[in-house]
């Protein structure tokens, strides 16, 4: 769970980047509007990213500390035994993802303003109707990864006897998580409140370009995405109230899941994390190359087999581990020139001093 | 002159009642095809009353989330109904990257969605969870880049003038680029409203399905709302599509909101078309024509572009 949680900062470095990039390209090209965007919204998303992912970060290691695993395929059902913790990683998954009315919407809101305002100037077109899409694409990844992530953490049914003892830590490790939370949606629901730090943060950085640019409350929609944001609950708590009166105790029975009549589930049928992520890394297998061990069954009483697939991380396990263990077999073969002896580190020593003198007459 | 106050609410009770109408139109259409009579035109109406009055039965293995999931779905329908124009009028909030908005609450309802289907803890409704996420990672970016072009035309970031007046004038001097914009639209609706050819929502075989499974446990008022819920994003997106299509506005509101409403018809005569003429696709099929709703607009952005 926290390896999941510590690549997904990679996509947000990411974001940030792409931000930054379009402040360097606004300076490049010389429009106030590109730097101020560009800047507050990388900025604003370093903020952001240091929020969301504390109080993910947070909210994992209380499930570690309840369950004594990290594995997301030995959890479930979580959000019964924990809900203060499950209703915590939901948030943070929320305002990960970039969704309205939290404060990744803000960042992604102005790296996007950012990168449609290049698509108005003609050689900057490519660059915005690359990012553009490119960012929906990164955000609709996300959505997929921390829906799974949170549904097979929290969600569902127990796939191992570890829940059975998990239970809410205490107010010291629900603290600081509420703090976190309560932060998120404040930059979420009232961004105008930081426009002034990203302002002095531009002017700081371009103070030529700042002058002239207008606020960033003039550019993005601070207040309205305030007013948007808090319609958008104001209608769900309308709609919950709705739901509530058409359920009302008298009308409303509980039973196991339906799922369309199967009679008997059991806990190892539900989707787990890597079957949710299945399809999508085929999609992408060409660059993530999963491996894949698996027997299938063969006659017609067959005997138990085993199914077991991987991912291995494509950088780190298949190009910078090879790289550097090639490398370390190739200088191997200098290791005769560390052989201890003093007094040849001190011929050593005399070369190199005579070959600096020879060399920087 | 009205007071301006009618605008809006007009708008309002449109986007409200008209959405059940739009199902039951695209219902009789493939009846009709199909040389049957089909259920009445009202139908939709009348299973949301029907639904209201039942009784609900809630999984033991299921949170609040499942509960909240019909919830967000109506609201963010309702609140992406208010940013979008109808007839060319302004819509009732407008503000500069409000189609960010517009896009991202639908990503909000789908998370919720995805996330209430996994809260049930079983097999099938996890299946449709899993194809949901994985088909809406290029159905997005292709709703973004389609609405990118109409940015590139209108010079503007926000959907009431990108679909505002200027719509004749477009037509006139960029059509080709509009007519790829309409088509890839048209795709990305039946995409995200689970309409053949890339779900069925007449099935009932659990492994052809993809919305419909992943809501198989809600009954009820629950139901009702996720059925409404669908019926107004299929209004909402059908607007898009229906904004950039009709080259009319006649500047009166009252002319172009039935203008606007018999487009909507038009549009779900042609979504039943579709649906009875075609079979859904296979599964590893649907990416490559999400893919190639993605490249006719980024064509289109270079006919735009010139």
């Amino acid at each position: 769970m926290k390896r999941l949680l510590a690549y997904h900062s990679v996509e947000n470095i990411g974001i940030i980047t792409m931000g930054l990039g379009v402040a360097m390209l606004g300076r490049a090209v010389g429009s106030p509007l590109l730097v101020v965007l560009g800047l507050g919204g990388g900025l604003l998303h370093v903020w952001n990213h240091a929020l969301f992912k504390s109080l993910l970060f947070l909210s994992a290691g209380s499930v570690l500390h309840a369950t004594g695993t990290r594995e997301i395929d030995q959890l479930g059902g979580l959000a019964r035994r924990m809900p203060r913790t499950a209703f915590a990683f939901l948030f943070g998954a929320i305002a990960i993802c970039g969704l309205p009315p939290l404060n990744g919407f803000v960042s992604e809101l102005l790296v996007y303003l950012g990168l449609f305002r290049a698509i108005g100037s003609a050689p900057l077109l490519g660059i915005g109707a690359i990012g553009a899409p490119s960012l929906a694409l990164i955000g609709t990844l996300a959505v997929a990864c921390f829906v799974k992530a949170h549904g097979a953490v929290f969600l569902g049914q127990a796939r191992s006897e570890r829940v059975a003892r998990a239970h809410d830590p205490g107010a010291a490790m629900l603290a600081p998580m509420a703090l976190l939370g309560i932060a998120c949606i404040f930059i979420g629901l009232v961004p105008a409140a930081i426009a002034p730090v990203l302002e002095s943060a531009t002017s700081a950085w371009a103070p030529d370009v700042a002058a002239v640019a207008p606020p960033v409350g003039v550019l993005a929609p601070l207040h309205l995405l305030t007013v948007t944001g808090l319609s958008l609950l104001a209608l769900t708590g309308a709609g919950a109230a709705l739901l509530a009166s058409g359920t009302r105790k008298a009308q409303t029975a509980s039973g196991p899941t339906w799922d369309c009549g199967y009679a008997a589930p059991s806990p190892r049928m539900q989707y787990t994390a890597s079957s949710f992520a299945q399809t999508l890394v085929g999609f992408f297998s060409w660059a993530l190359r999963p491996e894949i061990h698996a027997c299938a069954p063969e006659g017609l009483f067959p005997s138990p087999t085993r199914f077991h697939s991987d991912v291995p991380d494509t950088v780190l396990d298949r190009a910078i581990l090879p790289l550097s263990r090639g490398a370390a077999r190739t200088l191997r073969w200098f290791r005769w020139v560390q052989h201890g002896n003093v007094h040849l580190y001190l011929v050593y020593i005399l070369a190199a001093l005579v070959v600096l003198a020879v060399v920087s007459r | 002159m009205l007071p301006p106050i009618v605008q809006p609410t007009v708008q309002l009770v449109v986007t409200l009642v008209l959405p059940p109408l739009l199902l039951g139109v695209i219902t009789k259409t493939k009846a009709a095809i199909a040389g049957r009579v089909g259920p009445p035109l009202l139908q939709p109406y009348y299973d949301l009353v029907k639904l209201a009055q039942k009784g609900s039965v809630f999984s033991t293995t299921t949170t609040w989330v499942f509960r909240a999931s019909p919830v967000v779905g109506i609201a963010t329908a309702l609140l992406a109904s208010l940013l979008v124009p109808l007839g060319g009028h302004d819509a009732p909030i407008s503000f500069t990257g409000d189609l960010i908005l517009f896009v991202y609450l639908f990503g909000l309802a789908r998370f919720f969605t995805v996330s209430a289907a996994l809260d049930t803890g079983s097999a099938f409704e996890g299946m449709g969870g899993a194809r949901e996420a994985t088909f809406s990672c290029l159905a997005e970016p292709a709703l973004l880049l389609g609405l990118l072009v109409l940015v590139k035309r209108t010079a503007s970031l926000s959907l009431t003038p990108m679909l505002g007046p200027g719509m004749p004038g477009e037509w006139q001097t960029a059509s080709p680029a509009l007519v790829l914009v309409v088509v890839s639209l048209f795709v990305v609706l039946l995409a995200e409203n689970c309409r053949v050819p890339f779900d069925d929502p007449n099935t009932h075989l659990e492994l052809t399905m993809i919305h419909e499974v992943m809501v198989l446990d809600h009954g009820g008022p629950a139901l009702g709302m996720i059925l409404y819920g669908a019926a107004l994003k299929l209004f909402v997106l059908g607007a898009l599509v229906v904004g950039v299509a009709v080259p009319f506005r006649t500047g009166s509101f009252g002319l172009d909101l039935a203008l606007f409403v018999a487009g909507m018809l038009v549009l779900s005569v042609v979504i039943g078309v579709v649906e009875s003429v075609m079979a859904r696709l296979r599964l590893r099929q649907v990416p490559s024509l999400l893919v190639a709703a993605c490249l006719l607009s980024g064509f289109a952005i270079l006919l735009a572009a010139r």
